[in-house]
């Protein structure tokens, strides 16, 4: 199942090894030519008839994650966040360490042994270590290093109504969209960039977009449902079941009008439910790739996530099936001649 | 290297002044200092000096690799003559307004440098309520003990200035003085050039003196988009160890380059460059961080469509303030590691760097 | 320049949205320039031939104003907002009873639920209310997605001053079509950009835009907010007192053959002017300085009272002086 392989692939920002590999695998034999760069990033190319033009889709491999930073004496871990994590999600979690998956665990102080006081405040990075089971700084040296990064470990599994839990769904939900349009023949030339490091800055973005000078680029990304308790309407981003988001603001871009409203457009005619993202939070490759070279027209659609960047993440499987249907008939739009820039 | 007396040139460039986009001064010095090395020198539209040394390897094929070592420091800018002719100053760069109570400046005024020195409140009319908090920069003045007409005659908003401070030598090869950050990498550049006349070298080396870093990098990203090297390395300073210092990201002075690993580099730059120091039987550390270094090769990673970024840095305790002190053996050794690796490098290794896939 | 300013003040073009702004001077300007086009963003680049050998020389001045996000519409027809840009770090109490209108000439006032204290304000009890009744009346004027900026009349104060909404940077744009039409035959290519979204990022429009025109000079035209005004944050700049070179601003040093070059053409002119030092505002030459290879960049502010608020005040005398110091540089640009 492909949301299965993408998601319990490890790619922590800057170390994308196994799931560049596992997205290489998927799209190889349905696509004209696969490379990367020198920052890890990977692109698939279908020519089509080579007329037309040239669209990039874009959505990025890295996931937020943690990296041993040292090791105590007594053989626990000390880490740090890759990407941004907020802390209380780290207490009481299994994470998986390095290329051999070493199993850890994220402990803390029992309830018994805190005070009341204490009990109210979150534990902080400084006090947490990760357990591999080890007594002593030479015994976990013989398995980890510092410098090594840890994913958690969340598997995939589909439950409630047609939802699916997982870990990084941000963004491997945007990376299975365009393993699913690699399967497809298009007229104009499409290219499918798996970009590296986005949550530490969105740093892949900018040099995929410089080097393939797409006409048009579309950025498929996970983006924050906000549809749970505790959260007033207007400050809900998206929410489950609703449809592919479509992106307005976020910290990095003021979304093309015109794009948005043909995205629009194209979902209607094709009956595809859709929302808006009515956050201005966050940010994205399109913050990057809309401000390449003399600029470049840019959109993003996203699928709700809910738990984004936490160990446990959900998606409505509907909307990722709505997400992929609208990019593919976005695509024909294209191809028809149907966008004008 | 003791030919080129490389340690005095940056004793020299340590006690000389050039705060963030006023290098110029920096740069003259270290153009005369390059004159043993090259003589093909050129200044860029950011500022940056760019210095070639040509390699062995056939035109067509032979491979660049660009060596980004920042030329500015940090320091102050006047904003305000008060009346009485005292100056008001902001920061440019990371100056933390504590390290420059007390101090001697010089005020670079168009006709000549000023000295002034950085005045507070004298202790007996200070409260101990106020000697408790730290004094913020918009509260310190300088004082030139000159007349008010005087000082608006000479003096201009605008004006750069620096702390007044020569180097001092300290026990066991230690150096302490201002903007030792990034003098002293720019002395390691120097080594490494001096080093590399023992070698045979394939790749054209561009040693660049980067502009504007403390304000952001500046004038790194056009330097390499520019130069389009295919390995571009900074070298900048990282903090010494000292009690307070976090454990994981300090490192003792003496022991060696620190050699960066971390997504704002290139692993495989990161292991040549740790691979040339075991070769050599050099001590090193490894210097690991996530997310951005806070040095020139954030910037320069991105540029275009990628140029592979490695970061080698010179531990220095007291970061940002006068007293600044490095090992003078950690830069000498740096210049040494870079020089050993680049020599290294052929048109199949920089090839490499982009291939990450496995069949 | 000052028909020209009023009108451009009262005309709306919140960040990301500046069409309407954009065809006023896509129209001002079309007499007095060999090309005119819009970029992929919105910026409008309008050039002129210079003499055979010359350089290329950029002036930008921006078109946007802050501006506010519809992001969703209440059931009984109240608009709420998020603030983008300017708005997003001032305080939120500043907007409330704000008249507000939309790029399609729809416009409101801004209010807010009850609270305990003025601090208590934030984006999340503002709404903006357009008369509607109910959302589906709404959805007639406003979608969300929509962007609204501050409305207000512009009038003439004490001879020689404006007042209005927007001036930053509306002031330097009248600036820039200003010297557009003193330059009948320049030295020099030159490209006058008007750019779109300097309020966010320290400006998003002007290095696309610069990436496109590949100048070897490039002089910003913004604005600078005034000490000279009781209790003012401490600020040298005056209003009168000419156009301010820039020397700093957070993200860009100007260079010191640059600055020496505004200051000698500003004396050998004798053009009225004055040095900013503004460490904690943006504009956009830090951006087109470090972008590339690198671009030399100069800056040139207006004085401005009151800026980011419904009442910006400029003094034309500082408009005029800087047009004739823009004009000045252009023409005698002579470095490397």
């Amino acid at each position: 199942m492909l949301l299965k392989r993408l998601t319990e692939a490890s790619g922590p920002s800057g170390h994308e090894d196994e799931i560049r590999q596992v997205i290489y695998e998927e799209v190889r034999d349905h696509v004209d030519r696969v490379y990367t760069d020198s920052l890890g990033n990977l692109y698939a190319e279908k020519d089509g008839k080579g007329t037309g033009p040239k669209v990039m889709l874009c959505a990025h491999m890295d996931e937020c994650a943690v990296m041993i930073s040292s090791v105590d004496a007594n053989g626990l871990l000390q880490f740090r966040h890759v990407g941004g994590l907020d802390d209380r999600v780290l207490l009481a979690k299994p994470v998986l360490i390095g290329e051999k998956r070493i199993p850890g665990v994220i402990g803390s102080k029992p309830p018994h042994h805190q005070k009341g006081t204490e009990r109210s405040k979150p534990v902080s990075l400084e006090q947490l270590r990760i357990d591999i089971g080890a007594s002593t700084r030479e015994e976990a040296l013989q398995h980890v290093q510092p410098g090594d990064v840890a994913v958690f470990a969340t598997t995939y599994e589909e439950f409630g109504a047609n939802c699916a839990k997982s870990k990084s769904f941000d963004d491997r939900v945007g990376c299975a969209v365009l393993v699913e349009m690699a399967k497809l023949s298009f007229d104009m030339p499409v290219v499918l960039a798996f970009t590296v490091q986005e949550e530490i800055g969105l740093r892949g973005a900018g040099p995929a977009a410089y080097r393939v000078q797409p006409d048009i680029a579309l950025v498929l990304e996970g983006t924050l449902a906000s549809d749970t308790p505790g959260t007033v309407v207007h400050a809900r981003a998206t929410a489950l079941g609703q449809g592919p988001a479509l992106s307005l603001v976020d910290g990095s871009s003021i979304h093309n009008r015109k794009f948005r409203e043909h995205m629009m457009k194209v979902a209607e005619e094709n009956g595809i439910p859709y929302q808006m993202r009515n956050t201005t939070a966050g940010g994205n490759d399109a913050g990057r790739i809309h401000l390449t070279r003399e600029g470049i027209i840019s959109g993003v659609v996203s699928v709700p996530v809910r738990y984004i960047h936490a160990p446990a993440q959900i998606i409505s499987l509907g909307d990722y099936e709505n997400t992929v249907r609208l990019t593919e008939k976005f695509l024909r739009s294209v191809e028809q001649g149907g966008f004008q820039r | 290297m003791s030919e080129w007396n490389i340690r005095e040139t940056m004793k020299q460039l340590m006690t000389a002044s050039g705060i963030s986009g006023h290098e110029a001064g920096i740069a003259d010095l270290i153009k005369e200092a390059l004159a043993p090395f090259t003589t093909d020198v050129r200044t860029d539209r950011a500022g940056n000096l760019i210095a070639k040394v040509a390699g062995e390897g056939t035109p067509a094929t032979r491979p660049s690799v660009l060596l980004a070592a920042h030329m500015d420091e940090i320091g102050l800018m006047v904003t305000k003559i008060e009346g009485g002719g005292f100056l008001r100053v902001t920061n440019v760069g990371g100056v933390d307004p504590r390290t420059q109570v007390a101090q001697e400046v010089l005020v670079h005024a168009a006709d000549g440098d000023l000295l002034g020195i950085v005045g507070s409140k004298p202790p007996h009319l200070t409260s101990a309520e106020e000697r408790g908090k730290a004094a913020p920069l918009e509260e310190l003045f300088i004082d030139l003990a000159l007349p008010d007409s005087v000082v608006r005659e000479k003096v201009r908003v605008g004006d750069p200035v620096t702390i007044r401070r020569t180097p001092f030598e300290l026990q066991f090869d230690r150096i302490a003085g201002k903007s030792l950050d990034n003098r002293a990498s720019v002395a390691s550049v120097f080594e490494c050039l001096a080093e590399l006349k023992k070698l045979r070298t394939e790749a054209d080396v561009y040693a660049v003196f980067t502009t504007q870093e403390e304000r952001g990098r500046v004038g790194a990203g056009p330097a390499a988009y520019g130069i389009q090297p295919d390995i571009a390395i900074a070298i900048d300073v990282t903090f010494g160890e000292m009690p307070g210092a976090p454990a994981d990201a300090s490192f003792p002075l003496g022991s060696g380059p620190a050699i960066f690993y971390g997504a704002n580099c290139h692993r495989k730059i990161s292991q040549g460059l740790t691979m040339t120091a075991e070769r050599l039987n050099m001590a090193y550390e490894r210097e690991i961080v996530m997310g951005d270094s806070g040095t020139d090769a954030w910037a320069m990673y991105v540029q275009r469509a990628g140029i592979p970024t490695g970061l080698v840095s010179i531990p220095v305790r007291y970061m940002h303030s006068s007293v600044e002190t490095v090992c003078y053996r950690d830069i000498e050794q740096t210049g040494i590691l870079l020089a050993h690796y680049i020599s290294g490098i052929d048109h199949a290794y920089v090839e490499g760097l982009s291939c990450y896939l496995k069949d | 320049m000052k028909e020209w300013l009023l009108q451009l003040a009262e005309t709306c073009g919140p960040t990301g949205h500046e069409d309407n702004v954009r065809e006023v001077l896509r129209e001002l300007a079309a007499p007095y320039a060999d090309e005119i086009r819009v970029d992929v963003l919105g910026n409008l680049i309008a050039t002129k031939k210079g003499k055979k050998g010359g350089k290329r020389l950029m002036l930008l001045a921006h078109m946007d104003e802050p501006g506010l996000m519809v992001n969703h519409i209440e059931h009984d027809g109240f608009l709420r907002i998020a603030p983008v840009g300017v708005y997003a770090n001032l305080p939120a109490g500043y907007l409330i009873s704000q008249r507000v209108e939309f790029p399609n000439g729809t416009v409101g006032v801004i209010g807010s639920g009850a609270v305990k204290s003025p601090g208590d304000v934030s984006p999340l009890t503002l709404f903006i209310d357009i008369g509607s009744a109910s959302r589906e009346e709404a959805e007639q004027k406003v979608r969300i997605g929509d962007f609204c900026a501050l409305k207000q009349a512009a009038f003439e104060l004490g001879g020689n001053k404006i007042v209005g909404k927007a001036l930053d940077s509306r002031a330097s744009c009248v600036v820039a079509l200003e010297v557009l039409k003193r330059l009948e035959s320049p030295e020099h290519d030159i490209a006058v950009v008007f750019s779109v979204q300097q309020g966010v990022s320290g400006g998003r429009g002007a290095k696309p835009a610069a990436f496109a025109v590949d100048p070897d000079f490039g002089l910003v035209l913004d604005a600078v907010q005034t000490g000279d005004t009781p209790g003012a944050m401490r600020s040298e700049i005056r209003l009168g007192n000419g156009p301010a070179i820039k020397l700093l601003d957070k993200a860009v040093v100007v260079q010191p053959q640059i600055k020496n070059f505004m200051i000698q053409q500003a004396q050998a002119g004798q053009v009225k002017h004055q040095l900013e030092v503004q460490p904690h505002r943006t504009s956009e030459a830090g951006g087109i300085f470090a972008h590339s290879a690198g671009l030399p960049v100069g800056a040139l502010s207006v004085p401005i009272r009151y800026s980011a608020t419904g009442s910006e005040l400029v003094d034309l005398r500082d408009l005029e002086a800087a047009a004739e110091l823009s004009v000045r540089i252009l023409e005698q640009y002579n470095l490397s």
